[in-house]
């Protein structure tokens, strides 16, 4: 009897920091999206689904957040997930200096999220930014431009921002991967007439497909959660182009004070987030595994 | 008793498995030391929130509180600094709902003090006002916006204005112009200085508060203050989308189609405007009276300004002498303990004395009108003073004096006008379409 109760015992401090961090909140965030509350007060409303409903009405910017999450997983996808494939091939190569490089491209990860955004605030300021005074330099002064001012540009630029801090990460992944590819079956391709691109393609590539798949489960579940970077570098504006789901939300609750309407889209996000987990779940459950 | 396999490899019985947990227990629930009991006279702490985290209204904080102390060595005051954007948004209402209400708060005037009344968290402070003649310190205008209805929750300690023009005094010397008065010179001016090549007016509306406030206030002077009041107040029947307010907003729509706006202005934060303009690439920058103080550490020395109220729209039904106004101050927890004390150091912060210190180091438009002398005063400060000694009319700021959470449509539809998104009419048409549909749930 007491061998059964003994393993619970050590797992009551894990799962009272669970339940009061994740378990409570997450219940309390779906019930309070039932219910109209300002966030002062006692004075709370339940008002059904209403708060679900006026995230699709007129002067909510969640749908359009929504596809700038879209647009942000793509950028980011591009940005992260192959320049970094790309720099870990380079680096496989083990060329001189090489593992000073593979630090370089780290780096950027130790650094918090809003020092990140500052920096590239800097690095895209319209006057005194590192990207207008290069163009002018190079005699380009005409495509300068106010990056995060202009709403056509400010979402690519909070991508690349975020590109530039993860890709090293992605590096990392993928490099870690490609070490565990067996040389002779590279030595074996280029028997068969393989180039360097023959050999990436047919033999690194498909190898790395489980390290991929992880990488763009990261990348998806990381774009959905997407809120410090942009809070940082644009705080979802100039006239919401870079609004993303996280921002909004914080947005409608601190800012509109509308809590039940942000835990509703709190909750809507959830959702999003957990079928593309779910989906991976399922495609691991199924995949056959290479073995090498 | 069966034994189960311990971390270091030892054994680790369920008696000696469950003394470990309560050890982690155990000192959380010690009864307090008795060392306290024997203290000659019980401390009592006065938790003040505040949104000033540095600069040198913190310093005068910090000098104040110390005093306050040494004069009273059983009340210990405990501040907690938030960051205003933060405070404003999450920082106060946290701390209520999440059970550690300050005993003294800061706290912006009109629409949040009534807020904060109806939730509960305010202390009637009017009959501690009446005692010692407390109340006759303060400036009688300061009480419009700390009451509410009929008694007062707010010690008012800033009456500030919050969207005068700001002008680089050196430029227009240079270039011969002075402080327009009225709505066509203030166009000529901006003309001359775009045609030298110098951003006329210089903002950074990233957090939408700083276009809004002057376009309101233009709009106001063009609709008149009983309209504008009328429909930032929401009233049933009224619309942003008058011909009043589409007049007003289309005077900023017609400034931006002119090019007299800086470039990318939604991009930049309030602090990143007030610096194009302290480096002369903006002659002009529309801001409240907080300016100084920023100028006070950010702008080059010898640097010149000073301000002009918003000139006088030609045929506009607004007094055009008016001025936009914000005051602020601290309110009381109305379930504070510490309410004798917690007033005790509000008196003390707003003495003369302690007031005077305010103006002088911070160029704070203080509302202790016996604190802004000549000698006390920064000259910008008293630029201020003056606009607002000529003043027939007062219009609260649509962020603060409305309910910043009701007028964010207004705001966004200020924005797309100053960044030649929309016309004025259209970006109007949507703020009504945006309210309307909030209404459902707010």
């Amino acid at each position: 009897m007491l061998k059964k109760v003994t393993p619970y015992l050590y797992i009551i401090p894990a799962f009272v920091f669970f339940l009061g961090i994740i378990l409570v909140p997450a219940v309390a965030t779906f019930y309070l999206s039932f219910y109209n509350w300002s966030g002062l007060g006692t004075n709370i409303q339940f008002i059904g689904l209403e708060n679900y409903r006026a995230a699709f009405r007129e002067g909510s910017y969640f749908l359009l957040s929504l596809r700038n999450n879209v647009v942000y997983l793509v950028a980011t996808l591009v940005v992260e997930l192959c320049f970094g494939l790309i720099i870990a091939v380079i680096l496989d190569t083990k060329l001189r200096f090489f593992g000073m490089f593979r630090v370089l491209f780290f780096s950027p990860m130790v650094l918090s999220m809003m020092p990140v955004g500052l920096l590239w605030r800097f690095v895209f300021s319209p006057d005194v930014g590192i990207v207008n005074g290069a163009l002018r330099v190079l005699g380009l002064g005409s495509l300068a431009r106010p990056w995060l001012g202009d709403p056509a540009t400010a979402l690519y630029a909070v991508c690349l921002a975020s590109g530039w801090r993860y890709a090293g990460f992605y590096m990392i992944l993928f490099y870690a991967g490609l070490q565990r590819i067996p040389k002779h079956l590279y030595e074996s391709a280029r028997i068969d007439g393989a180039s360097d691109i023959g050999c990436f393609l047919h033999v690194s590539l498909p190898l790395l497909r489980e390290v991929i798949v992880i990488c763009v489960l990261l990348c998806a579940t990381g774009a959905f959660q997407a809120f410090d970077i942009v809070y940082a570098m644009t705080g979802g504006k100039p006239y919401h182009s870079t609004e993303v789901v996280a921002t909004w939300l914080i947005d409608v609750a601190f800012t509109h004070n509308r809590y039940g309407h942000g835990s509703a889209i709190a909750v809507m996000m959830t959702f999003i987030v957990f079928v593309i987990a779910f989906t991976y779940l399922m495609y691991t459950r199924r995949r056959e595994i290479i073995e090498y | 008793m069966k034994a189960i396999l311990g971390p270091s490899g030892g054994t680790l019985s369920m008696v000696q498995t469950a003394l470990f947990a309560a050890l982690l227990v155990v000192p959380a629930c010690q009864p307090e030391k008795e060392h306290r009991t024997t203290e000659p006279a019980r401390q009592i702490e006065v938790t003040f929130a505040h949104s000033t985290t540095g600069g040198p209204e913190k310093v005068e904080i910090d000098r104040t509180i110390a005093e306050f102390e040494a004069l009273h060595p059983n009340i210990k005051i405990k501040q907690n600094a938030i960051e205003t954007s933060v405070y404003e948004t999450i920082g106060l209402k946290a701390l209520f709902s999440g059970g550690t209400p300050p005993d003294i708060y800061f706290q912006w005037g009109k629409y949040l003090v009534g807020e904060y009344q109806e939730a509960g968290y305010a202390a009637d402070l009017t009959d501690e006002l009446e005692k010692d003649d407390w109340k006759a310190r303060f400036a009688p205008e300061a009480w419009a916006n700390a009451t509410y209805k009929g008694r007062v929750y707010l010690v008012p300690t800033s009456i500030d204005l919050s969207a005068v023009v700001w002008y680089n005094k050196t430029m227009f010397q240079q270039l011969g112009l002075s402080p327009p008065t009225t709505w066509t010179e203030f166009m000529r001016v901006c003309e001359l200085l775009k045609s030298k090549g110098i951003v006329p007016v210089g903002f950074g509306n990233r957090d939408l508060w700083p276009a809004a406030n002057w376009s309101a206030h233009l709009m106001s002077r063009v609709a008149g203050e009983q309209l504008y009041d009328d429909v930032l107040s929401l009233k049933p029947g009224t619309k942003f989308a008058n011909d009043g307010f589409i007049k007003g907003l289309g005077m900023v729509e017609e400034m931006a189609r002119l090019g007299y706006f800086n470039a990318g202005l939604n991009g930049l934060n309030d602090i990143e405007g007030m610096m194009l303009f302290f480096q002369g690439r903006a002659a002009m920058h529309p801001v409240g009276g907080w300016l100084i103080n920023v100028a006070k550490e950010a702008a080059p020395q010898g640097f010149e300004y000073d301000p002009f109220n918003m000139p006088a729209v030609e045929g506009g039904r607004g007094n055009q002498r008016s001025i936009l106004w914000l005051s602020s101050g601290y309110m009381v927890y109305r379930d504070t303990k510490h309410f004798k004390e917690a007033v005790e150091f509000l008196r003390y912060l707003t003495s003369v004395e302690v007031a005077k210190r305010f103006v002088n180091s911070c160029g704070q438009f203080n509302s202790v009108p016996a604190a802004i002398t000549k000698e006390s005063a920064d000259p910008h400060l008293l630029s201020l003073v003056s606009i607002y000694r000529k003043a027939k009319a007062v219009v609260a700021a649509p962020d603060v004096g409305y309910g910043r959470s009701r007028m964010i449509p207004f705001m966004d539809a200020t924005a797309l006008v100053i960044g030649g998104q929309k016309t004025a009419r259209e970006a109007l048409e949507q703020c009504d379409r945006a309210i309307e549909a909030m209404k459902g749930s707010v």
